[in-house]
């Protein structure tokens, strides 16, 4: 058994973790994208 | 602030409203992908949980409806950086090229996910996290390493057309090792560790609806991932067009 939970364990949580980090990234740089719209100094990082 | 302009400012924060073409439809695809996957993984879970052991094997071939299907979508990946590559190359159009980036990021993922979940399979199955004496594990392995090349070579350079011409033909002569990476098997000639390829009916009966599953779920997963990698690279892009118009006549020079 420990050996498909490890499997579908580490693909889970791997996938998941790209997915909000490109959930995050998106997020981040619409917003910064709206904010250069409206003429704010936005975060060059 | 008036309503009205509180309302565009809000719906300017949706990607898809500072996207256009194709990567606008990538961004519209995120919230549908989403929900179908919702929909899926519990039904794939719960076949996989049910469906009965093949004989003689433990738990453990239940990666059976993982490995696979994980495969199956890097070599995607890899296809659609070539892909983009191509059609950048013939139509000149900068959103290809961020096709090709973003299906070469996703497939590095799923291909690392490959890498481990056979090293895992292959240790309950051989007692051996890596059989040397096995082609495709070799070759496997080349094609991670060739498409993290891509990827750094896409991360550490300042981008522009002479980069994306080189990148796409890389990418192109990359997608060469797919086939032989799924048919080195038959070329081995029974040399190697690997099982034979799937072919028709080669499935057991109980087995084939969570390969399936296994199969539409990695798969849109997959695409949902992608749609996300292609918006953040379009965005990037954006982000980095409106920087250099904004930079004064002649900074660049100071």
């Amino acid at each position: 058994v420990t050996y498909a939970v490890v499997a579908y364990t580490v693909t889970a949580v791997t996938l998941v973790a790209y997915g909000i980090y490109l959930a995050r990234e998106a997020a981040g740089l619409a917003r910064d994208a709206a904010a250069r719209e409206r003429g704010e100094e936005t975060n060059p990082g | 602030m008036s309503e009205e302009r509180l309302r565009r400012e809000s719906r300017m924060r949706s990607p898809a409203d500072l996207l256009r073409g194709p990567e606008r439809i990538a961004a519209r695809a995120v919230r549908p992908t989403g929900i179908a996957l919702a929909v899926l993984l519990p039904v794939y879970a719960w076949s996989v949980a049910s469906a009965p052991q093949a004989v003689g094997q433990g738990v453990w071939q239940k990666i059976l409806y993982l490995h696979p299907p994980l495969a199956f979508d890097a070599y995607l990946g890899f296809f659609l950086t070539g892909l983009g590559g191509l059609l950048y190359l013939w139509t000149r159009r900068e959103h290809f090229d961020r096709l090709a980036i973003a299906s070469a990021g996703v497939g590095v993922v799923y291909c690392s996910l490959v890498l481990v979940t056979g090293a895992i399979w292959g240790k309950a199955a051989w007692n051996n996290w890596w059989a040397r004496e096995d082609p495709r594990l070799t070759l496997t392995a080349v094609l991670w390493f060739v498409y993290l090349a891509y990827i750094m070579l896409r991360a550490f350079n300042q981008g522009g057309e002479r980069e994306a011409r080189i990148a796409a033909v890389y990418g192109i002569l990359g997608v060469l090792l797919i086939p032989l990476n799924y048919y080195v098997i038959d070329l081995a000639g029974g040399r190697a560790a690997h099982p034979a390829n799937l072919e028709r009916d080669s499935i057991g009966s109980g087995l084939r609806l969570p390969f399936f599953l296994g199969l539409a779920t990695w798969l849109l997963t997959f695409l949902h991932l992608l749609a996300r990698r292609w918006v953040v690279q379009a965005l990037r892009a954006t982000a980095a067009r409106r920087q250099a118009e904004a930079r004064p006549l002649g900074e660049e020079y100071a």
